[in-house]
C-alpha cells in the first residue's frame, strides 16, 4: 500500500504493507515522523486520516483519548493501512533519524534481577543494530501480543548484543512471563532504534545534567558509557541525579560508581531518596555520592542553582518526575527546550 | 462589531499561572506578566494540548507537551515552535477582564 504523509512543510511518501504500523513504515523507509513512545500511550504520532481505511490497531492504547474521531485521527504507531492512505500531520515533517530504524529478530539471553523489582534482559540480535546512546528500541516478546519500549542500558557499537533494564509491574504481563520461568533462547522481534533523547559526543558538546528516577536509569547508563569511551570528560561534566523510594531500589550503582571514580573532578553523583534515608551501612557502601531526601527534580534544582548556563539535560523516569524536572528546567533553568531531551511514555 | 465578554475579576489572575477559561463555549486561557493580562486559545497550535497545563513565567509561554515556546506579549514563536500564538484583545472594566470574542481564533 502506498502511504502519502502531508506535513507543514513537506512530504513522505513509502510502501507500508498491512501488517506494518504506518509510523514504522514510514520510518523504516528513511523518513523522519514525529513520535515518542511508539507503543501507543503518549499521542505524538497523533495525524489525520484524509483518504483511505486502516485497522486502527490496539483498541485500549491509552492515547486514544486525546484523538478527535470528528477529524478522522489516528495514532500512526497503531495504524496498519488497509489500503493507499493519505495522512497529515500537525508539523513539519521531522528530520529523518541518522540511524534508520528496522524490525529484526533476535532471541533472549538472560533476564537476571537488579534488585527485588527490576531485571535486566539481554537480547542477541540476528544482525547488528546500531543505536545512540540514550535510544530504545520496541521489543515483542512471545505470549504477549504488542511492542514494549525498552531503553538500551548500556552503549555498545558492536550492538549485537542488547541490554534492557525490565521493571517488574504488579499485573505486568510482560515482567511476569519474562520472570516466570527460564526465557533464555526464545525469540523476539525488533524494531528500532528509536528516541530522540540521544546523546551524540561529536554532536553534543556541552556539559550534561541526568535526571533517571526508578527504572528510567537505562538511558543514563547508556549515555554515561557512551561519554566516557569517547573522552567527553576531559573537557565537560555530567551531574547525574538519580532518584528512588529507598535504597533497596538503586541498581546498577557499581557501574554509576565506576563512572565518577574514573572521573572525580567531572562526574558528580547525588542520589535521592523520597521515602526512606539510607542507614548508616548502607551509605557506606556509597562513598563519593552526594545523598538527599525528598524528590529527584527538586535535588537537581537546588545541587544546580546558578549552573544551569549551556547544559544540556537528560529525563528519564516516571511521567511525573520527567514532567516535573521539565517544568524546573524551563522555568528555574531557564534551560532552552533543545537542550532538554526525554522521551515520553505516557 | 466587537463582542466583549467578561472573564474574571482581573485580580484572580496571578503571576506564572496559565489559567482556562470557558467562554459560552470557547475555551481560552489567560496570563498576568505585571500589570498585564493576555488571552490565548487554550489549544496549543500543535497537538491541541491545552495550555493551561503548561508553563509561562512572565516573558515565556512554554507547552508542556513537547515545549514549544512563545513570547508571551506577542505570542511570537521561538525555538522549535512552528506557528505563532494568537491572542484575543482584551480590556479592563471597573476590575474585571473583558475579552472581544467576535471572531474565535483558531489555527486551522
Amino acid at each position: 500500500m502506498r502511504i502519502d504523509i502531508t506535513g507543514r512543510d513537506g512530504a513522505a511518501s513509502f510502501d507500508c504493507h498491512g501488517d506494518q504500523e504506518i509510523l514504522f513504515g514510514g520510518l523504516a523507509a528513511g523518513f523522519g515522523l514525529p513520535y515518542e513512545c511508539g507503543t501507543g500511550t503518549c499521542a505524538s504520532c497523533k495525524a489525520t486520516l484524509e483518504k483511505g481505511t486502516v485497522d486502527r490497531g490496539w483498541p485500549d492504547a491509552p492515547a486514544r483519548r486525546f484523538l478527535s474521531l470528528e477529524k478522522n485521527e489516528i495514532l500512526m504507531c497503531q495504524a496498519r493501512p488497509r489500503e493507499d492512505c493519505q495522512v497529515t500531520i500537525r508539523g513539519k515533517i521531522p528530520e529523518p533519524s541518522h540511524i534508520v530504524p528496522r524490525s529484526v529478530g533476535g532471541v533472549i539471553a538472560t533476564v537476571t534481577p537488579l534488585n527485588h523489582n527490576v531485571l535486566r534482559l539481554v537480547i542477541h540480535s540476528d544482525v547488528p543494530m546500531p543505536y545512540d546512546a540514550g535510544q530504545f528500541m520496541l521489543v515483542d516478546v512471545p505470549e504477549v501480543p504488542g511492542y514494549r519500549g525498552w531503553s538500551m542500558a548500556a552503549y555498545d557499537p558492536i550492538a549485537e548484543t542488547l541490554a534492557f533494564t525490565v521493571k517488574m509491574m504488579p499485573g505486568g504481563l510482560v515482567s511476569q512471563w519474562l520472570s516466570s520461568a527460564d526465557r533464555s533462547g526464545a525469540p523476539v522481534r525488533l524494531f528500532g532504534p528509536l528516541g530522540k533523547a540521544s546523546f551524540q559526543p561529536e554532536r553534543d558538546n556541552a556539559d550534561l545534567v541526568c535526571v533517571a528516577g526508578g527504572s528510567g536509569l537505562a538511558p543514563i547508563l547508556s549515555i554515561l558509557d557512551r561519554a566516557a569511551t569517547a573522552g567527553h570528560f576531559e573537557r565537560h561534566r555530567a551531574n547525574v541525579f538519580f532518584g528512588v523510594r529507598a535504597f533497596e531500589d538503586l541498581y546498577e550503582t557499581d557501574r554509576l560508581l565506576a563512572v565518577a571514580a574514573a572521573h572525580p573532578e567531572r562526574v558528580s553523583l547525588n542520589m535521592v531518596f523520597s521515602e526512606k534515608r539510607p542507614d548508616k551501612i548502607a551509605l557506606a557502601s556509597l562513598p563519593g555520592v552526594a545523598i538527599a531526601d525528598g524528590f529527584v527534580h527538586e535535588a537537581m534544582g537546588q545541587a544546580m542553582v546558578g549552573r544551569f548556563g549551556g547544559v544540556l539535560a537528560y529525563l528519564a523516569g516516571p511521567p511525573q518526575m520527567v514532567d516535573a524536572a521539565m517544568r524546573l528546567l524551563v522555568l528555574q533553568g531557564k534551560v532552552p527546550p533543545a537542550r532538554i531531551r526525554y522521551d515520553k511514555f505516557s | 462589531m466587537n463582542d466583549w465578554k467578561r472573564v474574571c475579576v482581573v485580580g484572580d489572575l496571578v503571576e506564572n499561572e496559565l489559567k482556562e477559561f470557558d467562554i459560552g463555549g470557547t475555551k481560552i486561557v489567560a496570563a498576568r506578566s505585571g500589570s498585564d493580562i493576555y488571552v490565548y486559545p487554550l489549544r496549543c497550535p500543535h497537538m491541541d494540548e491545552p495550555l493551561s497545563t503548561g508553563m509561562c513565567d512572565g516573558a515565556t509561554v512554554t507547552c508542556s507537551f513537547h515545549l514549544w515556546q512563545w513570547d508571551m506579549r506577542t505570542g511570537e514563536s521561538s525555538g522549535d515552535a512552528e506557528v505563532d500564538l494568537l491572542l484575543y484583545p482584551t480590556k479592563e472594566e471597573d476590575g474585571a477582564l473583558l475579552v472581544d470574542m467576535a471572531a474565535a481564533l483558531n489555527y486551522d
